[in-house]
């Protein structure tokens, strides 16, 4: 019995050498990149594989990409990269949350790797800007989207109502569409606080405009200041008149509010770009086109606002900064495959792109959202800030999880903004920089 | 060595993997929380020590944070008794149901197995009012119903959230007094019933006291339930409208993740685990005195 226990104590032993030798020869040959994202749908995830991962390793033998898009990834990659051993080599965020990333010393500047690949001539200035912290690159953009009102054509045109482009316009149509049975706006809330910022974007936007919410956020003008009070205002007598979902935007979610528009009950939809798929291969049953949120002030234009829909960040803790730079190289310098993956559900990368490169079998859904994100974004003059791209993290966590106490009347609108003007205080004395192109949107 | 002595030893190894692996599991990660709420760490990058000042906020500034507890209480107040009660009179009727109890057993339990985000989710479509339940009772003609804004209304959201949590719920306190009801001697009744007691004092003088410490545990484990409750909270409302479904955990959630304020949600963590820790001493006191009602 005991021969036999030292038989195979020997045996496993040599076995555990041999498999370590071996995986010690494939890890000095091979680099794996951890890439983690946000969760998606299973043909968006295909695309990513079909038309960047896959062809990537294909021209980098010896470099595979671990691709992760994991749910709620936002909060585990805030967990992750703490770690030495568990942060992901390259990660996607927010833009807004890279000064905080980087303040903790936790991210890697990009500076060679722009260079290296020539990314700030690829890139639109304006989204590479938005990782530029004291002169040096922590994040790199990736796909870039607008702010958009979706409306259903077929609707307007049953009803004999135009598509509307100013405030008088808007409420006009708004009204009479109550009066039908229809909801004018179809948006909903409840277990998405994110969405909420949608709503007061297209207010500042096109109410306060594209100049008074980039002195907001630099701290010339205060929430108090006639521009940015009213924009909240008129919001507030929208919600209060049933524009937004007949008030009832607290009762039902993101999905039940897209499934609403699509369903015909309501005339607009206010999202953004980012639906080219959801709304594209036979989703909508009517005719439907995407431009500005109307004009809510005389004088003040029709906009949309852009953002970059997520960075890629690279962990300080990663053993293989080039092959990662060398992946968001690729990434910019395959045009083909951009097209590729574009005409197959992802967003574009935050670089011109010529619509004509879309292969002739694309989505004709999909290409109407595409020219309709070319179109909002080609006067740089007149392109506002998306605030998850471009507000301070704090003043906007708050303005979007107080906006249903407005609405309800739990807080006075002075009290909203005052609240909201302290924190916005304290985060401009804490170094708070609006990375944001002055010229507007797509300027620079 | 003495035999005593060896045996003590030997004990204790046995114990010792499981010493460790607590202590690295749960000891480690609940004092790394005691020593973040007195920094003002942000989740990332290094804290730095602040004191109490945590809790000063938590106690003086925090009104959403109060509000939120204020809920909890509403929460569990209502936990407290519909699951528990309709839990016990439906398992006193299932015990009886004879060859089909396990049937029966199986149908109630079902909603517990289903995902919270899952049944969280369906119920959202039910509650939708443009699409949900509302159209089927305006189809009926039921207006009076069709018009009820469940998620919507300030004042019914705590309850229409809550209610997919008791729904999930019941069926596991059903099963556990199931469990306990199969235990009770049936000599017991017997006694009771030639001494005269009726259907009702068979129950109150009989079942009652002999399911106790299972009615007690119950107890327990809701109210330990309703204060860290989350998932359902989250999926349906994230805390809206306007604060009405907010609870500590959505808060401290909120706090830690989405302001970056990783050391005052620790402070927070801290609060509400302090409160279940008094919460669950407090009922091991009353099982222990023995809990004459």
């Amino acid at each position: 019995m005991k021969q036999r226990l030292k038989f195979l104590a020997a045996v496993a032993t040599v076995s555990i050498a041999l498999a370590g030798t071996v995986h010690a020869g494939n890890a000095a040959d091979n680099v794996n990149i951890r890439f983690v994202w946000g969760n998606m749908e299973a043909p968006q995830k295909q695309a990513w594989i079909d038309y960047l991962i896959k062809p990537f390793e294909a021209a980098n033998p010896g470099i595979t990409v671990d691709f992760q898009p994991i749910p709620d990834e936002d909060n585990a990659v805030k967990v992750q990269l703490n770690s030495p051993t568990g942060a992901p080599d390259i990660f996607m965020a927010d833009a807004t949350e890279i000064p905080t990333y980087e303040a903790a010393g936790l991210l890697l500047p990009l500076d060679k790797y722009v260079d290296e690949y020539n990314l700030k001539n690829i890139i639109y200035p304006w989204a590479l800007s938005l990782g530029n912290i004291d002169g040096h690159y922590y994040s790199v953009p990736h796909e870039y989207e607008a702010t958009v009102m979706i409306y259903n054509n077929d609707l307007l045109k049953a009803n004999g109502w135009p598509v509307p482009r100013t405030r008088e316009q808007f409420v006009q149509v708004c009204d009479a569409a109550l009066k039908k049975g229809i909801i004018p706006v179809s948006y909903g809330s409840s277990g998405f606080v994110l969405g909420q910022q949608w709503l007061y974007e297209k207010y500042l936007t096109n109410y306060g405009g594209v100049n008074a919410v980039r002195d907001l956020f630099t701290g010339k003008v205060k929430f108090t200041d006639p521009e940015i009070k009213g924009s909240f205002q008129m919001l507030k007598d929208d919600w209060d008149k049933g524009y937004w979902a007949e008030k009832k935007s607290s009762s039902i979610g993101m999905e039940q509010s897209r499934s609403l528009w699509l369903s015909g009950k309501a005339l607009f939809l206010a999202e953004g770009t980012w639906l080219q798929s959801t709304l594209g291969n036979g989703a909508t049953k009517f005719d439907w086109e995407a431009t500005s949120w109307p004009s809510m002030k005389d004088g003040k234009p029709s906009a949309s606002a852009i953002a970059v829909g997520a960075v890629m960040g690279v962990s300080k803790y990663t053993k293989h900064p080039d092959a990662v730079g060398k992946l968001i190289g690729f990434m910019y310098t395959h045009n083909d495959l951009m097209a590729e993956s574009v005409a197959h559900g992802l967003q574009p990368l935050s670089m011109p792109f010529d619509l004509s490169s879309l292969p002739p079998d694309t989505d004709k859904d999909s290409r109407k959202m595409l020219e309709a994100l070319q179109a909002v974004t080609k006067d740089p003059s007149n392109v506002s800030y998306a605030p998850w791209a471009f507000y301070p993290t704090k003043t906007n966590v708050y303005l979007m999880n107080k906006l249903d106490a407005l609405f309800y009347n739990q807080l006075s609108l002075d009290d909203y903004l005052n609240n909201a003007q302290k924190i916005l205080d304290q985060e401009l004395a804490d170094g708070f920089e609006f990375r944001a192109p002055a010229a507007g949107g797509t300027g620079s | 060595m003495s035999l005593i002595r060896r045996s003590e030893i030997v004990n204790t190894a046995f114990v010792l993997p499981a010493f460790f692996l607590h202590f690295f599991i749960i000891a480690v990660p609940t004092l790394s929380l005691i020593y973040f709420s007195l920094t003002d760490w942000k989740g990332v990058g290094a804290p730095n020590f602040i004191g109490l000042e945590n809790f000063s906020r938590m106690i003086f500034e925090d009104g959403d944070f109060h509000h939120a507890v204020i809920n909890n209480i509403l929460y569990m107040s209502v936990f407290l008794t519909i699951p528990i009660v309709f839990g016990l009179l439906m398992a006193l009727l299932t015990v009886r149901a004879g060859r089909f109890q396990l049937l029966y057993r199986a149908l109630f339990f079902l909603p517990y197995v289903v995902s919270p985000v899952i049944s969280g989710k369906i119920f959202m479509m039910y509650y939708d009012p443009f699409s949900g339940i509302n159209q089927f009772f305006e189809w009926m003609g039921w207006s009076f119903l069709a018009n009820i804004n469940y998620v919507g209304d300030r004042n019914l959201a705590l309850f229409s959230v809550a209610f997919v949590d008791y729904w999930h719920w019941w069926g596991f306190v059903l099963v556990i007094f199931l469990a306990a009801l199969h235990q009770v001697d049936v000599s017991l009744y017997e006694a009771a019933e030639l001494d005269g007691a009726n259907r009702l004092q068979r129950f109150l003088h009989v079942t009652v006291p002999q399911i106790r410490p299972t009615l007690v545990t119950l107890l327990t484990i809701t109210i330990i339930g309703s204060f860290v409750t989350f998932d359902y909270v989250y999926v349906m409302t994230q805390g809206g409208p306007a604060g009405a479904t907010e609870i500590a955990s959505t808060w401290i959630f909120k706090q830690a993740f989405n302001n970056f304020d990783a050391g005052y949600g620790s402070a927070l963590s801290i609060t509400v685990c302090a409160a279940c820790v008094v919460v669950y001493f407090g009922f091991r006191r009353i099982q222990r005195i023995g809990w004459d009602i």
